[in-house]
């Protein structure tokens, strides 16, 4: 009890407006910091062979399994679940199978000997936030 | 009315989109990309397919897999005199002073014991330690390396002498650099002042893009689908990072990567995870980025000072990773999320 005899002792619960302001902060906090140092999602990826683009896949949806041709043979990627992965590369080292999966925007596979390239891209563009990560 | 009229119109010309065009291809063993701004003097295309047929054309000249290419003129007898491309002469005139500088940690010498420790083996292996030490022996006359010998000495005439019999020298790890740099000239000549050219983990800004700096990630070096930090370049730059996660196998334990120490014949365990560096041109980069992993912060600063580079290292500790860099790194510097390493 105040000395002019209201009750102003803090309210023990949160008002609706304070719920309100944490939630949007915590909410802001949370997507600056994916968009800053989490990199975005791809939505697909582009199999460029030999400097022109051989297909284009989707990450979304169920897992489907794709192949292009490209210098030495066929090269077989798995997409879907927002990831893709080389299942089979006619490479000798086999370096672009064992990278196993990306998704993030800029992400590359690479089979130099058979000039395949796969980069997962986002729909509005290649960039994401980045222009390129060494 | 006109006035404001004339004023919209100019407001919709300078916002309008400035168009760029992109391509990715394989060449010399890695992936190359070129991001074009606007439009030059040539179409976006046929500029790309013009840098893209010269990564081609450097391919064939700088590669070690053709044992009669050019390269193999500098795999003669002990003290013959040759004369190679000129352009193998600009990249070796570049990477001697590095390499004595260096004291060796960067060494072009070393073909074969990368051979022996076949990293991009389906089923890589520990090698056998007589292999690492006869490779060292071949490079360096002991298996004991003290001090730095160049493999070669070139004439003021562009001719080159062989100090070691019979060496096969790999410029696979400092060409690159230097192609990215003859491409980006050719981009300005063909009209394109505003470009990205990555070569592998070399990468080249050129000009400044209308919507302001380029942005370019530092990787996560144990989760390389995250960054660690973000860099702003505001125009003409070149950055590389060298990692011991773009190489390795794991085995009982412990990573084996491709930063090979000239001194032990080994992969470098100085507890570094990955050193980037933003340098005046992709060439000086590509030839400082191992050293600058091998050396680590406590000599490499003071070398990066001397250079002009700014360096990132990223140390793993039991704890995580951290960073330490060079005064300069902050001046580039957007973003991180690394944890100073404790002094």
């Amino acid at each position: 009890m105040g000395p002019d005899g209201s009750d102003r002792s803090p309210n023990r619960f949160l008002r609706p407006l304070d719920v309100v302001i944490v939630v949007v902060v915590t909410a802001l906090g949370i997507w600056s910091t994916a968009r800053l140092f989490g990199a975005p999602s791809g939505t697909r990826a582009v199999i460029w062979v030999d400097g022109r683009r051989a297909a284009w896949v989707p990450l979304g949806g169920e897992t489907s399994v794709d192949s292009v041709r490209g210098t030495l043979g066929a090269f077989v990627v798995e997409h879907g679940h927002g990831r893709i992965r080389v299942l089979r590369s006619p490479c000798p080292g086999k370096i672009c199978q064992k990278q196993g999966g990306v998704h993030r925007v800029g992400d590359k596979l690479v089979c130099v000997p058979s000039h395949v390239v796969v980069v997962v891209e986002s729909e509005s563009g290649t960039e994401g936030d980045l222009d390129a990560v060494p | 009315m006109r006035r404001l009229a004339i004023l919209g119109a100019l407001l919709l010309v300078s916002c309008r989109e400035v168009p760029s065009t992109h391509r990715d291809w394989a060449a010399m063993d890695c992936n190359f990309a070129a991001t074009l701004h606007g439009e030059g003097r040539v179409p976006p295309e046929a500029a790309l397919d013009t840098i893209q047929e010269w990564t081609r054309r450097y391919d064939s000249l700088f590669t070690d897999y053709d044992p009669h290419g050019p390269l193999s003129i500098l795999r003669g007898r002990l003290g013959d005199t040759v004369r190679p491309d000129p352009r193998i002469v600009a990249i070796l005139r570049g990477a001697l002073p590095a390499m004595a500088a260096s004291r060796g940690s960067l060494d072009i010498g070393l073909h074969d014991l990368k051979e022996v420790w076949g990293l991009d083996a389906p089923e890589p292996r520990l090698p056998d330690p007589a292999l690492v030490r006869r490779a060292l022996r071949r490079r360096f006359g002991t298996d004991s390396v003290s001090s730095f010998r160049p493999p070669l000495e070139i004439l003021a005439d562009g001719r080159v002498v062989l100090l070691v019999d019979s060496l096969p020298i790999d410029l696979g790890g400092i060409a690159k650099g230097w192609v990215v740099d003859q491409l980006s000239r050719k981009l300005v000549e063909l009209g394109y002042p505003v470009h990205l050219i990555q070569g592998g983990g070399e990468i080249a800004t050129h000009g400044r893009k209308a919507k302001g700096a380029w942005k370019l990630g530092v990787k996560n070096p144990r989760a390389t689908d995250q960054v660690v930090g973000t860099i702003a370049l505001e125009s003409t730059a070149a950055v590389s990072t060298s990692g011991d996660y773009e190489r390795f196998f794991v085995l009982d334990g412990v990573r084996y990567h491709h930063l090979l120490e000239p001194s032990t014949g080994r992969p470098s365990r100085n507890g570094i995870a990955s050193a980037t560096l933003r340098c005046a041109t992709s060439a000086q980069c590509d030839l400082w980025s191992k050293p600058m992993f091998l050396l680590g912060p406590g000599e490499g600063t003071r070398l990066a000072d001397s250079l002009g580079i700014d360096v990132l290292w990223v140390r793993e500790l039991p704890g995580g990773l951290c960073g330490e860099q060079t005064t300069g790194w902050k001046t580039i510097l957007w973003r991180d999320t690394l944890a100073a390493c404790p002094r």
